[in-house]
């Protein structure tokens, strides 16, 4: 089934080189858009039959464009073609209602069996981008957030006046307890998340807080 | 003429140290003082007595004995100096409560040397021992109404000038030592807060540093830092004196002395010429404790003379500092050891949680380009790819067939650079770290790309089981095989490459030979081996620990390459 087909990437080499291939597949290229809002104004004119667009750009990338398009009650198929995809960017796209997913890298005929697939109706997403969207969805509430879990309530409490900058003798005085005490306390909560310093600690609850990713903390 | 300021900055400078960070001088001067004014009212009193004149003698006599001993008690070690020290503060305590409740014209001089008994029992029994005092105190003012006191004659009017001099001399050395207090305890906040700002920012290393801040607030004679990181078993030891800055060597025996000291954690003095260590107990009373291998170390290492000692420990850093004073046994001075032992503890805390913090930085930050330039790549090899695949289809049905196989060909060799990249990019993100892989299987795909990239043959030796390895020691071995290839081909137009692999015990072994095929050439000399010039190579090899060699045979060349089969565990 040959499509009237708007491809939506930043770089252009690909971009050509995209077109170039569907074109030489039957398909025709109604426009080529190089960032979000060009692609937004362009839709304007006219929908496509099929909306190819990356992940990776400016402005929010393929996910904004496709939730600008489903938020103004457009049906259009999108596939996202992409070099790389997060987890929790495939779920969400999943919840958008994309259609296909295929990473740039694999064989370009996957495409355009992808494309074959979507126009039937069909969802074809990229096994490999599957698999990893659903073991983050199964293993993700678990990771970051609940190492500390592992903490009782009195260490997470110390960890809490640790982050605070709070020396030994004022943990002590302020929870009642001695000093020793709060240091073997210390010396648990370092075992148990595998650590060796107040540093390490500070760092890891900052992480957290933060929501950036913990470098050099494997857990 | 420019000496002077100099001079009598620096003779300030003495005053202020040892009048604040003990009573022992200000105490000792006011003792004289107050025996002098006491000789004087004796005279006063008894002067024009005969009958009392032996008495008078007897007096005086005691009085000096008593400010002698008082003053040269303070010179002893323990544990004689330290059973002898609250006997004499009590016998103080007593004889100037006497003096207040029965002679008023030295009530005042001995209510001054009241203030130097408390400060010195504060620091001996800790600070109930005001309280204590207070409460004497209190006592003998009731008393004073139950006891006639003591003035016969009046006195004469110079010997009460003298009397009220000496009087303001005690009350301004009371002054003085406040402000000196006062002066001390603002220096060490201040140190404190400049060693907290400080960071990361210091040109020395991080021992040495702390070695001369610490010295130069005690004005110590050195100052040593022995240390070690947990993990690594090396103990050093940096050393701060006359001669300057430097590390030290020390023998295993003197390293167990000097950082096995128990209690590990409290503060202690010591003095070469006892084999005793004056340190506080749990509940703040000074007790003293053998040790005499700790001072013959400290007297083989720093010398003879007296000093502090306090335990560091922050992150995996933990060690040892000892500082050469010339404090006597004070009190006040393993209270202020514990200042500076909690202000060192909070530099070393936030050192290292902004070194942890650059790292963390700096890796993020190398993950980031990495990321982006892996998807750079990914994008352009994407590219690539379709345009060839697209030529490849709008060629597909022409007769151009050796056209047709050189861009299959580039396919190829794009779509095994993706995998790779692929397979590089899962490894730092997806899959855990130290997965295992079949090495023999990657090496066999990574030869398949080296002979597509460089249109040469290259082969792995066949091997006839699997070599499981770290997906690191992979990548790693994938790496150095591609690297010496290239300088292979690139520098000895290789054309026929030959890789060989072998594990035995912990180490990986690879070989690459160049074979020059039919028409071989006999090098005339055989030049030996040599280390590989590769930088990439060597640098990479140098931080895994592995070597690698060139071998020029006759017919040929060899490169053999040696690695750890667990590579070193990264410190981000």
């Amino acid at each position: 089934m040959m499509a009237q087909i708007a491809i939506v990437d930043d770089h252009p080499i690909f971009l050509d080189g995209m077109a170039q291939f569907l074109n030489s597949h039957g398909h025709d290229i109604i426009f080529c858009a190089k960032s979000v809002e060009e692609a937004l104004d362009r839709m304007k004119s006219g929908e496509p039959d099929l909306l190819i667009l990356d992940v990776s750009m400016k402005s929010g990338g393929g996910l904004a464009i496709l939730s600008a398009i489903r938020n103004s009650g457009s049906t259009v198929p999108v596939i996202f073609m992409t070099v790389h995809i997060r987890p929790e960017q495939t779920l969400e796209a999943i919840k958008l209602g994309v259609d296909g997913v295929v990473l740039k890298d694999s064989d370009p005929n996957e495409l355009l069996s992808c494309i074959q697939q979507v126009m039937n109706g069909n969802k074809s997403i990229a096994p490999f981008v599957m698999e990893q969207a659903l073991v983050h969805s199964i293993s993700a509430p678990a990771s970051e957030a609940n190492v500390l879990d592992v903490l009782t309530e009195r260490e997470l409490e110390i960890a809490g006046l640790i982050r605070a900058g709070l020396r030994n003798r004022e943990i002590a005085s302020r929870c009642g307890l001695t000093e020793g005490t709060v240091k073997v306390h210390l010396h648990s909560i370092f075992q148990k998340l595998s650590i060796k310093s107040r540093s390490e600690l500070i760092i890891m609850m900052m992480s957290m807080d933060s929501d950036m990713p913990a470098v050099g903390m494997e857990h | 003429m420019y000496h002077t300021p100099l001079a009598s900055s620096f003779l300030m400078e003495r005053l202020v140290l040892w009048l604040g960070r003990s009573p022992t001088l200000g105490f000792a001067i006011s003792r004289v003082a107050f025996s002098a004014a006491a000789t004087w009212q004796i005279n006063a009193m008894f002067g024009n007595e005969t009958d009392f004149a032996q008495t008078a003698h007897l007096l005086q006599a005691g009085i000096w004995t008593w400010t002698a001993v008082s003053i040269a008690q303070n010179s002893l070690t323990p544990p004689l100096g330290l059973l002898l020290r609250p006997v004499s503060l009590i016998f103080d305590l007593i004889v100037f409560l006497t003096v207040i409740v029965l002679c008023e014209p030295l009530q005042i001089a001995a209510l001054g040397c009241l203030f130097f008994v408390a400060w010195s029992a504060s620091d001996r029994f800790g600070r109930s021992a005001i309280i204590v005092i207070g409460f004497c105190l209190i006592f003998a003012f009731m008393a004073r109404g139950y006891y006639e006191v003591w003035t016969p004659a009046p006195r004469a009017p110079d010997i009460g000038r003298a009397i009220d001099n000496l009087t303001i001399v005690i009350g301004c050395l009371i002054a003085a030592s406040m402000l000196s207090m006062s002066i001390l305890e603002q220096r060490l906040i201040s140190w404190t807060e400049r060693l907290q700002g400080v960071g990361l920012s210091f040109q020395k290393s991080l021992a040495q540093f702390l070695v001369e801040q610490i010295s130069h607030l005690m004005n110590s004679r050195y100052c040593a830092f022995v240390w070690e990181m947990m993990e690594d078993e090396v103990i050093h030891c940096d050393l701060i004196d006359g001669s300057g800055v430097r590390q030290v060597t020390l023998p295993q025996k003197q390293i167990d002395s000097l950082l096995g000291v128990q209690p590990r954690e409290a503060p202690f003095l010591y003095s070469t010429q006892s084999p005793r260590m004056l340190l506080r107990g749990r509940i703040g009373i000074l007790r003293n404790e053998r040790a005499p291998e700790v001072s013959d170390a400290i007297l083989d290492v720093f010398g003879a003379g007296q000093g502090a000692s306090f335990f560091v420990q922050a992150g995996e850093l933990r060690g040892r500092i000892f500082i050469g004073t010339s404090h006597g046994w004070s009190p006040a001075l393993l209270l202020r050891c514990l200042r500076i032992q909690e202000g060192v503890d909070l530099f070393l805390e936030r050192h290292f949680f902004f070194l942890a913090w650059r790292q963390r930085t700096f890796a993020e930050a190398r993950q980031a380009l990495s990321r982006d330039l892996h998807d750079s790549v990914l994008q352009t090899l994407a590219a690539l790819r379709v345009r060839l695949v697209t030529a490849i289809h709008g060629l597909s049905e022409a007769d151009v067939p050796d056209q047709l196989a050189e861009l299959k060909s580039m396919e190829e060799l794009v779509t095994s650079e993706q995998a790779h990249l692929r397979r590089l990019l899962s490894q730092r993100h997806g899959s855990p770290s130290g997965s295992a892989v079949d090495l023999i299987r990657e090496a066999e795909r990574c030869c398949r790309f080296i002979a597509l990239q460089w249109a040469i043959e290259c082969r792995l030796n066949p091997v006839d089981r699997p070599m499981i390895v770290s997906a690191e020691t992979a990548t790693e071995v994938e790496f150095l095989i591609r690297e010496a290839t290239a300088n292979a081909v690139k520098h000895a137009n290789a054309r026929h490459i030959t890789v060989s692999i072998a594990q035995a015990d912990d180490e990986i072994l690879i070989a690459l030979k160049d074979n020059p095929g039919a028409q071989a050439q006999v090098r005339e000399n055989y030049t030996g081996d040599f280390e590989l010039q590769s930088q990439s190579i060597m640098k990479r090899l140098g931080k895994i620990g592995g070597t690698a060699y060139f071998h020029n045979l006759s017919m040929n060349s060899l490169i053999s390459i040696r690695l750890p089969s667990s590579l070193p565990r990264s410190p981000i």
